[in-house]
């Protein structure tokens, strides 16, 4: 990597060079010396490799799980910080890392004009795995996880989605604030999305790298949320719950399963749903399973594209 | 006897001849003699320091002549030799040839009272031709040696002018000459002088060189160990306080902590094997500049003597108190950051009616200091005696040293935090973990040296010594990035390093050369036997403390017990042939083994069950490492010596990496040397070499652990000039210039636990400078013979040390160090006043720097991983007054 070596003292061309040469007549030992001495070859290069973001505009509704349809309106992700290591395998075995990022920004998923957010920090060399967090993150020293400000400007989630769907006719607004972080289940002061070491992810940084491109698109995590559950017509049945839901209607259950009240959401445009009863809009709470799997679906589902080219 | 059978003679100095009646040279040495100048002082004569035999003529075998040629010889002030005229010929063939050696004699100068002054000496050379047998006053070979070896010094005496010296003198004494006493320059005085034979050669390549003590005190030292700052290539740095070993550089070898060098004071190995703080960790803290006589800096490894850690070469310390500064003086000095040192020395001129050699003395100095920045107060005592005693063949030499010092260390700081701010450059971080940083030695040594000088120029020297060594350090390097392999889920309470290493060494050193073996007349040849040896009793740990919970531990990570064995042995033959060439070939084996209780050992409790095994990894190994060493000198001229060696050296392992059984672990070092000497005597002499060496295994600083660990092999190509010059009797001058280009060959692969390794194969190798640049200046002059009736005189010291930019891991360098200190003092009799300055430009460097992950800001919710340069501060522009009494 001939890049690598860095002649600090740029003699040879300069006035000080001319001078220094005058001064030095007669001692070409110490000229040589002097020379050298500026020239070192450190075996690796100081880089700063721009960092763009982009989102994928979505064509059309997502079709999610059991086929509800969403028209998705909003999904920023707190994005970083982002850290790029030597070895196949992120986590506690990337000490020292290669390049690393150590902002946060929301990115606009659905966005897909790229934005370049910072620059990408460390040394040049091979890069074959990454880790990132989800503006919110840990430190050792730290008890609890903490939210960085593109995190707090999401009310201190990572990412928050907005949609609506149909339901017997009527439009819903959906709505989930994701919060994806370090728990007790997970290393302690370690970037929560990690690059699995059987994935592929492979570059030998230099110098001249023109920049790193990740771009995002949610439609794969949007797509693995369930909205059935919560939104499928119900009847009342014996040791059932107190409440359904059929339709627009908000029914009341007796013990037998005989419907003893039953309320029409839609007469304030409202909707039903399961367990919550007139809404009027769908909460993906971290009661939820579509909430669970939206944080999935961030922590270890479709990779967002890592592309070592400038943003276009 | 072989030497009575040798038929060549060379030619050696005989009895004296015509002494002069109308001198009025001393009686006894420090008795008062008369000189033109009419003062009454103590007058001392000049001491052979070094000699060179001279050869009979070739040309004049067939003649098979006696001759005695007998030689005026100006002894300058400095030391050297100056004109040289012929008192007695013998034709011009036995003349030049005696000539030819007196003029690379060397010579303490003679003295009254404290000033060093010329003399004129008479020194006479018979030249016995073949199946001659040499007559009278010694059956040795040649002249008037004095040079003696390590940690000896030369004892003078006289013989009371007008007496011939008989032949009695079973020491070798052999020349001796006398005079009138003058005592100016153009009258120069003539002495009685009686040498010593110079034992063995220690100087072997083109870079070795002995630094004298007059260039030691040129420039002003803060301590006593920066007397190593005058020798070519070296340079050393304090970057952990007073209770912390130096950083030493030597010709393009970071030796860190002494890993490089092996360091002898006084003949007491002071490299610690197998230290947790670094391999050979070496601290000379307890060295007083004072007593420091002479460096003998051998760059390379082509001496049979040399043994462990002679990688990038040998430092031997002499100590010593000079004629003119014996007595008893004490010294009060303060200085900037409230620094407070008070020392004393006393020499005594004779006990017991015998009067004492500058080996005995004895010196204690105690110092505390606030320190420059934060958290830098260091507070140290050092004691060092030592005394020669015996008379005849066998003399004895017992030494001990005492040391103790603790100091706070203000540790690393990263360099992005200090640009932007966050933290001053001399400050420390504001967390518990960082202020706690401190250490602590504690070092007592002795030995007993008996030195033995036989007939026919055989001698020998057997030696004991023990020592007693502990060591503790809190330190932080990385800030908050630790994680407990012990205790899960705990981390983040402050990278609180802290690591204990107690050492107990008993050692053994002998050696005995043969008298010379002369089957030709112009062939010369010695043999020498030797053996070194110690045994180190070893206990390191090494564990995470939490400052902030009373020094909590939180993480252990060394807890070891070590025995360790060396046992070396060499073969070295010095041949002479024809007055041209000296050869020296030998060979060094050593065996090393260890033992490791390693208590920690197969510690995985994350991994298994902690109810499945009990901890602990015992194992022992065992090796033997062996190498030539060998040297040429050809004087190709009078005044020009063209060198070339060669030699092969080690450094025993961190015997705590060791696998059970493991045979080869040490790390070998091929040297190669090759140069030119030139002298021409007291204006200048100069050095010029050229140096190889190859590692098979080299270690760097890994910040994470806080100690040294394995880089893969390196190669080192560089050249050193030095130049030591006299210029005039009140001016001395040394400067040197290193240049090397260090590479590292082979870093070790990366691993799954180590996937980023901080070097790459070619790269030029972390932390050396690849320029090193020291200029000692110091000037003295008398201005009032009488002042007060005490005579008035000044001195100025310059030291300038430069280290070009150093290449640090992960694409960083760090920047040059230059670095300037000036000193003044006058001397009125009895009475010393010196004023230094340190760092005179007020420098903003840094003593160390390095490139590594860590994690300062402990509550900004981010973890930086990426690699970073961190700084320890070195010491800005300081001051320091001091007054000796001598009484």
């Amino acid at each position: 990597m001939s890049s690598r070596r860095r002649c600090v003292c740029t003699l040879g061309t300069t006035r000080l060079d001319h001078d220094l040469r005058r001064v030095a007549k007669g001692s070409s030992l110490v000229w040589f010396g002097l020379t050298l001495a500026g020239c070192l070859d450190t075996g690796q290069a100081r880089v700063e490799v721009p960092l763009s973001v982009a989102g994928t505009a979505l064509v059309g509704d997502v079709v999610t799980k059991g086929d509800v349809p969403l028209t998705v309106e909003r999904a920023d992700l707190a994005f970083g910080p982002l850290v790029l290591c030597p070895g196949n395998t992120a986590g506690e075995l990337c000490e020292t890392a290669r390049l690393e990022w150590l902002d946060a920004v929301v990115v606009d998923t659905l966005d897909s004009t790229p934005r370049q957010v910072g620059l990408l920090e460390g040394v040049t060399g091979q890069v074959r795995s990454w880790m990132y967090d989800l503006g919110i993150s840990s430190q050792l020293t730290q008890e609890s996880p903490v939210p960085l400000p593109a995190a707090n400007d999401l009310g201190d989630a990572s990412f928050v989605l907005e949609a609506r769907t149909t339901v017997a006719g009527q439009e819903v607004p959906v709505r989930a604030v994701v919060v994806v972080q370090q728990t007790e289940d997970t290393e302690l002061g370690v970037p929560v999305v990690r690059k699995s070491a059987s994935e592929f992810f492979d570059r030998d940084v230099q110098e001249d790298e023109a920049g790193l491109w990740v771009t995002f698109d949610p439609s794969p995590w949007i797509a693995r949320l369930d909205l059935r559950p919560l939104l499928d017509p119900g009847s009342c049945a014996p040791d059932g719950p107190a409440a359904v839901c059929d339709g627009p209607l908000n029914q009341e259950c007796a013990e037998d399963g005989t419907v003893v009240d039953a309320v029409d959401c839609s007469v304030d445009g409202q909707v039903c749903v399961q367990g919550r009863g007139c809404v009027d809009a769908l909460i993906l709470d971290s009661s939820t399973a579509g909430y669970d799997a939206l944080r999935l679906a961030l922590l270890a589902g479709e990779r967002p594209v890592f592309s070592w080219s400038p943003a276009p | 006897m072989v030497t009575r059978a040798a038929w060549c003679v060379v030619g050696f100095a005989a009895a004296v001849a015509s002494l002069s009646t109308a001198a009025a040279a001393p009686a006894e040495p420090g008795a008062s003699a008369s000189s033109s100048g009419g003062s009454q002082e103590a007058l001392r004569p000049p001491i052979v320091r070094s000699q060179v035999p001279a050869v009979y003529p070739p040309a004049a075998l067939s003649t098979g002549r006696s001759a005695s040629v007998e030689l005026l010889v100006t002894v300058l002030a400095d030391g050297r030799v100056g004109p040289v005229e012929v008192a007695r010929s013998e034709g011009d063939e036995f003349d030049a040839a005696a000539m030819e050696a007196v003029r690379r004699w060397t010579f303490v100068p003679a003295r009254r009272g404290d000033e060093a002054i010329a003399s004129k000496i008479r020194v006479p050379f018979l030249f016995a031709p073949p199946a001659q047998p040499v007559p009278a006053p010694t059956d040795t070979p040649a002249q008037v040696p004095a040079a003696l070896e390590g940690g000896e010094g030369t004892t003078p005496s006289s013989a009371t002018p007008g007496e011939t010296p008989d032949r009695a003198d079973p020491t070798g004494a052999s020349t001796t000459a006398d005079g009138s006493a003058t005592g100016d320059e153009a009258a120069p005085l003539e002495v009685v002088v009686q040498g010593e034979r110079a034992l063995r050669d220690d100087l072997r390549g083109a870079g070795d060189v002995e630094v004298t003590r007059d260039i030691l005190a040129a420039a002003p030292r803060q301590e006593g160990a920066e007397v190593l700052r005058t020798a070519p290539g070296v340079y050393i740095g304090r970057a952990e306080g007073p209770a912390v070993a130096h950083n030493y550089n030597l010709r393009g070898f970071d030796a860190e902590h002494g890993q490089d060098i092996e360091f002898r004071v006084a003949g007491l190995p002071i490299n610690l094997p197998s230290h947790i703080h670094g391999q050979g960790y070496a601290d000379l803290s307890f060295l007083l500049a004072d007593v420091v006589q002479t460096l003998r800096v051998r760059e390379g490894v082509y001496d049979p003597r040399q043994g462990d850690f002679a990688v990038a070469g040998s430092i031997d310390v002499d100590l010593g108190v000079a004629a003119a500064d014996r007595g008893v003086a004490v010294r009060s000095s303060y200085g900037a950051f409230n620094t407070f040192r008070q020392s004393a020395r006393w020499a005594p001129r004779e006990i017991g009616g015998r009067e004492m050699g500058e080996e005995t003395f004895g010196a204690v100095q105690v110092m505390r200091t606030d320190g420059y920045g934060e958290n830098r107060s260091g507070h140290s005592a050092s004691a060092l005696l030592q005394h020669r005693f015996g008379e005849g063949r066998t003399t004895y030499r017992a030494v001990a040293l005492l040391h103790t010092a603790r100091g706070d260390l203000a540790g690393v700081v990263r360099r992005d935090d200090v640009d932007d701010g966050t933290v001053c450059f001399t400050c420390v971080y504001p967390y518990a973990t960082a202020r706690a940083q401190v250490a602590l030695s504690q070092r007592f040594m002795s030995g007993l040296f008996a030195d033995f000088k036989g007939e026919n120029g055989s001698n020998g020297q057997f030696g004991l010594w023990v020592g007693l060594d502990t060591f503790r350090i809190q330190q932080n390097f990385t800030g908050f990035i630790e994680a407990s392999r012990t205790l899960e889920r705990t981390a983040g309470r402050g990278d609180l390093i802290e690591q204990q290493n107690k050492t107990t060494s008993v050692g053994l050193t002998g050696r005995y050369r043969t008298a010379p073996f002369r089957p030709a007349p112009w062939f010369r040849s010695t043999l020498e036997l030797g053996t070194d040896g110690r045994i180190d009793l070893i206990g390191q740990r090494q564990n995470l403390l939490d400052a902030s919970v009373r020094n909590q531990t939180w993480d252990e990570r060394i807890d070891a017990d070590i025995r360790g064995v060396d046992v070396g042995m060499w073969l070295d033959v010095a041949t002479r042939m024809t007055r041209y060439v000296d050869a020296r070939v030998g060979v060094r084996a050593d065996v090393l083994s260890y033992e490791i209780d390693d208590r920690l050992g197969n510690f995985a409790p994350l991994s298994r069950p902690d109810d499945s095994f009990l901890p602990g990894f015992r194992r022992s190994a065992l090796g033997i490492v062996a190498g030539p060493r060998t040297s040429l000198e050809v004087h190709a001229l009078p005044w020009m010596s063209v060198l070339a060696a060669y030699g092969e050296g080690y450094r025993s392992p961190q015997a705590r990496v060791l696998e059970d059984g493991e045979r080869a672990p040490y790390t070998k070092v091929r040297s190669a040397d090759g140069g030119l000497k030139f002298d021409w005597g007291a204006p200048l002499s100069l050095n010029a070499s050229a140096y190889y060496t190859r590692l098979s295994d080299d270690v760097a600083f890994d910040a994470g652990e806080g100690r040294l660990e394995r880089t893969g092999a390196t190669r080192r190509l560089g050249a050193t000039v030095h130049a030591v010059s006299r210029p005039t009797k009140w001016l001395v001058a040394s400067a040197s210039m290193t240049y090397v280009k260090a590479t590292l060959l082979e870093p070790p692969p990366a691993t799954a636990d180590e996937p980023l390794p901080p070097f790459t194969a070619g790269q030029d190798l972390p932390f050396v400078p690849p320029l090193v640049v020291r200029v000692d200046l110091g000037a003295r002059h008398q201005f009032l013979r009488d002042a007060g009736g005490q005579p008035l005189s000044g001195r100025l010291g310059v030291g300038y040390s430069l280290l070009s930019k150093r290449p640090l891991p992960f694409d960083e360098r760090s920047p040059a160090v230059s670095l300037l200190d000036a000193s003044a003092g006058l001397t009125w009799g009895p009475i010393d006043l010196a004023f230094e300055v340190f760092n005179v430009l007020d420098t903003a460097y840094a003593a160390m720097e390095y490139s590594f992950a860590s994690d300062w800001d402990p509550e900004d919710g981010v973890r930086p991983r990426t690699p970073a340069r961190h700084i320890s501060a070195g010491a800005p522009f300081s001051w320091m007054l001091s007054l000796e009494v001598k009484l």
